[in-house]
């Protein structure tokens, strides 16, 4: 039998059950069937005992080792230790949980805690150390994991916290701290409440009597609370956080913000909307404009022809002023799209990436190569609603000329103006691989109503785009080539860095060449 | 001055004749182009007032037969639709270029450009 001996049991005594040797006995037994492999050496580092744990954990029987040094358990680069290890136990020093790392029979470390006593004999001279050696490899393993999650965690862009099932927050990641304002030590310990606006307290009873059955919560989107008292829309995903034996303990949340997303949504809808209000206007405003030239005709006339009436007079007056601001209002319809709201600092690349976002299944549909080449600080001043309008209109131009594929190339540079370096500011370049632009139609191309996509086309599109960016002062250029081969087009706009509104009167007057419909009405 | 008015809606042609009159111009309502061709080569009118879009021939045909006929002849287009813009590049590309109203015309400001 393998089993436990110390260094005087081959004194054979005969069995009479004296208490010394009880206890003997008793703790051999104990050493024998410790879960923690218990070895001892001499003070030469020759291995003197081996209890059954010792075994399961080197692969060594006792037979196989008793007799050996100590050394053949210690990995090569670490042989140093033993010298040191035995000249502490000399000095009758204790060595308490040294992690180190040990040979397992078959060459694999084991990572192990040791804790080495020295053994003194009856007279209190040291003859030689006990150990205790713990494997900690599993343990390590997990430490290692939890520090693995806790680094995936801390580095996650979401905001990840958890609650206990009182709703007291327990853990706060950095990107928790970036979102709420709250600083990991301020929040925890604190009820969640702190971060859930007033009028939503109830939804947290809800939640948490969720959590408390086992359940889920995907993707809840809600409102909640920064630290500065500003509300942020986010999408909630909370789970409940089980104990070994599966009883919900508290909440694992993942905190999106989409306060951004939810604004880009918003602005899309709109620009739909308008797009459509645009498309309606065009119709509509055709089917007015001769009924309406009509009465305004009738109304001069009937003015003119009255006689010493200036009650009429004063109606017809009325009348023909009312008439002035139909005409004015139907002009203004067709230029559909003005932004009311104050310049605002805006990144262009930014706005550009929102805005692409919206295309991504076209891109994909469509087969549609995205090259992007952005410079840094692309900053500008400017109506954040009618930019993005404008690149808008030619990012879907760009889609449009690609029904079979090809490639979108955005460039976004810091740039002066095209007519002297006065102006600093950001030129933006649009450019696709798309049939291109007829030359027959390039000088066509910004007037209101023309369009070649005769099913999908306002005609508003472009010359809503030149109306915008020549209200902030900027300038738009077209390149393009038509035919066989590198056919495409690139539109090119310069916007300057800072917003001084231009000619309030976007609706393109070409004085040389009265093609434009647009003198002669009432201003 | 002489004055041709077409338009198919004879409500905005006459009137708009009576207006010019009113000026003191001799004014005319035709309701075709063709009409417009044929009076105008018989009254040799100092302008032409044309809508675009009529039924039959159109306002920028109408204005190219009678440039030709009568090249001293001033000619005002007018129209309240977007398919104008198209026929009026068209036109453009060919090297016609004509002077364009949008519909409702001011009356007062349709006199005073009569007067330039």
């Amino acid at each position: 039998m393998s089993s436990f001996s110390p260094t005087n049991a081959t004194d054979t005594v005969a069995a009479s059950s004296s208490e010394a040797e009880k206890a003997q006995r008793r703790l051999a037994a104990i050493i024998e069937s410790s879960e923690d492999a218990i070895a001892s050496k001499d003070l030469n580092g020759i291995i003197t005992s081996w209890n059954k744990s010792a075994e399961r954990l080197f692969g060594y029987t006792a037979e196989e080792i008793i007799g050996q040094p100590v050394t053949l358990i210690i990995p090569q680069e670490l042989q140093d230790d033993e010298p040191r290890i035995l000249g502490k136990i000399r000095a009758g020093e204790r060595i308490e949980h040294f992690q180190t790392v040990r040979l397992h029979k078959n060459g694999q470390l084991i990572d192990v805690s040791l804790t080495v006593s020295p053994i003194r004999d009856d007279k209190g001279k040291i003859v030689g150390a006990a150990k205790i050696v713990r494997d900690i490899t599993r343990q390590k393993k997990l430490e290692e994991a939890a520090l693995r999650l806790a680094a995936i965690v801390e580095s996650s862009d979401d905001a990840i916290a958890s609650k206990d099932l009182n709703g007291i927050i327990t853990s706060w990641n950095r990107s928790a701290e970036k979102l709420f304002g709250y600083k990991a030590d301020e929040i925890i310990g604190k009820p969640v409440t702190t971060i859930i606006p007033p009028e939503l307290h109830h939804d947290e009873n809800t939640i948490l009597s969720k959590i408390r059955r086992g359940e889920k919560i995907d993707h809840f989107e809600t409102l909640r609370l920064h630290k500065n008292g500003e509300r942020i829309e986010v999408s909630l995903t909370i789970s409940p956080i089980k104990d070994d034996n599966g009883n919900v303990i508290g909440a694992a949340k993942i905190i999106r913000n989409i306060t951004e997303t939810n604004k880009i949504e918003r602005a899309l809808r709109t620009t739909e909307k308008l797009a459509a209000a645009g498309r309606m206007a065009a119709t509509v405003a055709h089917e007015i404009n001769n009924p309406l030239e009509a009465v305004t005709n009738l109304v001069y006339l009937a003015k003119r022809d009255l006689s010493k009436n200036d009650k009429v007079a004063g109606y017809l007056e009325l009348a023909s002023r009312e008439l002035d601001r139909v005409a004015h209002i139907t002009r203004q319809t067709l230029g559909f799209y003005r932004d009311t709201s104050s310049p605002v600092l805006l990144n262009v690349t930014e706005t550009l990436d929102d805005l692409l976002l919206l295309y991504e299944k076209r891109f994909e549909s469509r087969n549609i190569k995205l090259i992007k080449q952005y410079d840094k600080d692309t900053e500008i001043t400017a109506l954040a609603g009618e930019i993005r309008q404008a690149f808008s209109n030619l990012v879907t131009n760009a889609i449009d000329a690609m029904p079979d594929g090809g490639t979108l190339v955005l460039r976004v540079a810091k740039s002066h103006e095209w007519s002297g370096a006065q102006h600093r500011g950001v030129r933006v370049t649009i450019l696709d691989t798309g049939s291109g632009i007829e030359a027959k139609h390039k000088k066509s191309i910004f007037q209101p109503f023309f369009t070649t996509k005769s099913d999908v086309g306002t005609g508003l599109g472009l010359w809503i785009t030149r109306g915008i960016i020549e209200k902030h002062r900027g300038a738009i250029r077209m390149k393009s080539r038509a035919g066989q081969h590198d056919h495409g087009t690139a539109f090119s706009i310069f916007l300057p860095t800072e917003y001084a509104a231009g000619n309030p009167d976007t609706s393109s007057t070409e004085g040389k060449h009265s093609t434009l419909i647009s003198a002669g009405g009432p201003a | 001055m002489k004055i041709i008015v077409v338009d198919d809606e004879p409500i905005i042609a006459d009137t708009l004749v009576n207006i010019l009159e009113g000026e003191g111009h001799d004014a005319l309502a035709v309701s075709h182009g063709e009409s417009a061709i044929k009076w105008a080569k018989m009254v040799l009118p100092d302008a032409v007032i044309s809508d675009v879009i009529m039924p039959g021939m159109n306002g920028i045909e109408t204005a190219k037969a009678i440039m030709q006929a009568l090249p001293n002849c001033r000619i005002i287009l007018f129209s309240g639709q977007t398919a104008s813009v198209d026929m009026l590049a068209k036109a453009r590309a060919e090297g016609y270029s004509f002077e364009v109203l949008a519909k409702p015309i001011n009356p007062e400001k349709l006199l005073e450009k009569l007067k330039n």
